[in-house]
């Protein structure tokens, strides 16, 4: 009897199969990449320069990117924090991926996107400055984009790179400037 | 950065596969990866989010299981002359009702996942359709609690799609969760026949190839009796006439963690399932039909049991759930006798129909 029993389960088990779609998951997280920027480095004339080695998979998808199919960036945002006072300078500020993760020099990746005007005062909130919306599909380089969620899909780390100069009176207090990658990573299930 | 929602990782995919295995042991086929899509992580959500959501996502497997242990008691209204008995097994498919394909997300049930795009949405249930990624929705886990002390009670964690279903329309002709029984009945006086069902505990080590701690047994009782016999001129009525009443109950249980002697993490799913009906039968050369009307109630309850750890703490027996239904219930079956073999169909009218088939040895 117990075998016959079991013989039925078995059945039900081997015989069921997923549908078209197979089965899929999307996971998505958001990366921080965070800079603490000293007040030296954009007094006078001179040009705000930083550099970050990150490996998003590492860092936040470890457990999915083995399954993952594709990455998406969804979204790229910055926050400005721990700045003490007031100030009215802005930067003119560029996002660059450097896909060599050449540590030694922090202005030889490709051009993610370019604001100016970003005002240099404590945020609320993210900002936003890309988002994959059709209606609003931001500044970013379509072709760095889909090679940064190439090298993630890969495992590479990359150098991410800010560069910035300022526009306006000097700063006089450190401030953190954080970007915010919003990720979705695609997983397969069944494979 | 907080990444915590993912640390225990490993854990959570012992729990999903305990669980995968356990279901199929209950007659549903997944596997682990399959489940891993909608059900990870879910203690992390909480010991009452993961409740809920399970509950939600399960109901109609479940449920599904306590409609079919409501078949295969009888083929025929004539019990057993005296001491006459019967060997039957059957199995049985419970339809799933298409408004069980989706279950409603509101966002007001759940403490940290949520919905973002609007209070509710429409989710598939485990017997849902197979939907791929862009059309599932995606639910948010934020820190509500504020488990990192940044004073950020809004943070989003993560965002995960919600679970798919297994689409199993899409391979089969119905959605349908199968239930298998063996029974046995007994003549004995009276126009009286008792039924037993009786699969003594066992493990699931011939379908895992291992004995990793799954067990499942089964008991269930029926008593049918010939009322046509107290009735005036029963001789003249061309039918047989009876009443039966039945119970059964179904235990399976999983240790999640069988490799370590330590751990107290286990499953328990429970399904006691009564039925009383009414039942006529007219038997024509070697076919019979059959049929029945009557009432039935089942009670499915499913725990994981022990202690599990989270970010925010260790959780002790934090899933714990159940469902009560009962109804209505009308079936009409046919069987065919040769010599000693008995064959069986029904189709029964409840609220998940169920198809059954049944093949058995009939002696008096």
């Amino acid at each position: 009897m117990k075998k016959i029993f079991l013989l039925f389960i078995a059945f039900s088990i081997f015989a069921v199969s997923c549908g078209e779609a197979g089965f899929e998951s999307d996971i998505s997280k958001t990366s921080e990449v965070e800079y603490n920027i000293s007040v030296a480095d954009v007094s006078g004339t001179s040009m705000l320069s930083e550099a970050q080695s990150f490996d998003f998979a590492d860092a936040d998808f470890s457990e999915y990117v083995a399954d993952a199919k594709k990455f998406t960036l969804d979204k790229l945002e910055y926050e400005i924090s721990g700045l003490t006072g007031t100030s009215t300078a802005t930067l003119n500020l560029e996002v660059r991926i450097d896909f060599q993760n050449n540590t030694g020099s922090s202005t030889d990746g490709d051009a993610l996107l370019t604001m100016t005007g970003v005002t240099v005062a404590n945020t609320t909130g993210p900002v936003l400055l890309y988002n994959t919306d059709a209606t609003n599909p931001g500044l970013a380089n379509a072709s760095v984009v889909v090679a940064l969620e190439q090298a993630i899909l890969s495992g590479q780390a990359v150098e991410i790179e800010v560069t910035a100069s300022k526009i306006g009176p000097d700063l006089t207090e450190d401030f953190v400037f954080k970007l915010l990658f919003d990720l979705t990573a695609r997983v397969q299930l069944d494979d | 950065m907080i990444n915590f929602f993912f640390n225990e990782n490993q854990n959570m995919k012992n729990i999903l596969r305990s669980l995968v295995i356990f279901v199929s042991l209950l007659g549903v086929g997944l596997n682990e990866t399959k489940a891993q899509d909608g059900l990870g992580n879910l203690l992390e959500a909480g010991a009452a989010d993961a409740t809920t959501l399970l509950k939600h996502y399960m109901e109609p497997l479940f449920v599904g299981i306590g409609y079919g242990f409501q078949s295969g008691w009888y083929n025929t209204a004539k019990p057993h002359k005296f001491l006459g008995f019967d060997l039957t097994i059957t199995g049985s498919a419970s339809q799933v009702p298409s408004e069980k394909e989706f279950y409603t997300f509101l966002n007001s049930e759940f403490e940290n996942f949520y919905y973002a795009d609007a209070n509710s949405v429409e989710v598939p249930t485990l017997l849902g359709p197979n939907l791929g990624a862009d059309d599932l929705p995606q639910l948010s886990v934020r820190d509500f609690n504020d488990l990192d002390n940044d004073g950020d009670f809004q943070e989003e964690l993560v965002r995960i799609s919600a679970p798919t279903g297994l689409g199993l329309e899409e391979e089969f002709p119905i959605n349908a969760v199968p239930s298998p029984i063996i029974q046995v009945g007994v003549g004995l006086f009276k126009g009286t026949e008792l039924k037993v069902r009786f699969i003594p505990e066992s493990a699931a080590e011939s379908l895992v190839g291992r004995d990793e701690g799954y067990r499942f047994n089964m008991f269930g009782l029926g008593v049918m009796h010939d009322i046509k016999q107290w009735l005036p001129a029963d001789k003249l009525m061309p039918f047989d006439l009876s009443i039966f009443a039945g119970f059964t109950q179904f235990n399976a249980s999983a240790d999640l963690e069988p490799d370590d002697a330590a751990s107290d993490q286990k499953m328990d799913f429970e399904v006691n399932a009564m039925t009383i009906q009414g039942v006529i039968s007219k038997k024509l050369s070697f076919v019979t039909f059959y049929g029945g009307l009557g009432y039935v109630q089942s009670k499915v309850d499913f725990a994981m049991k022990g202690t599990y750890a989270t970010e925010s703490g260790n959780l002790v027996d934090p899933i714990k759930f159940g469902y009560d239904e009962s109804g209505f219930r009308g079936n009409l079956g046919l069987r065919l006798k040769l010599l000693f073999l008995t064959l069986s169909g029904e189709y029964a009218f409840q609220e998940y129909n169920t198809y059954s088939v049944s093949v058995g040895f009939a002696f008096n």
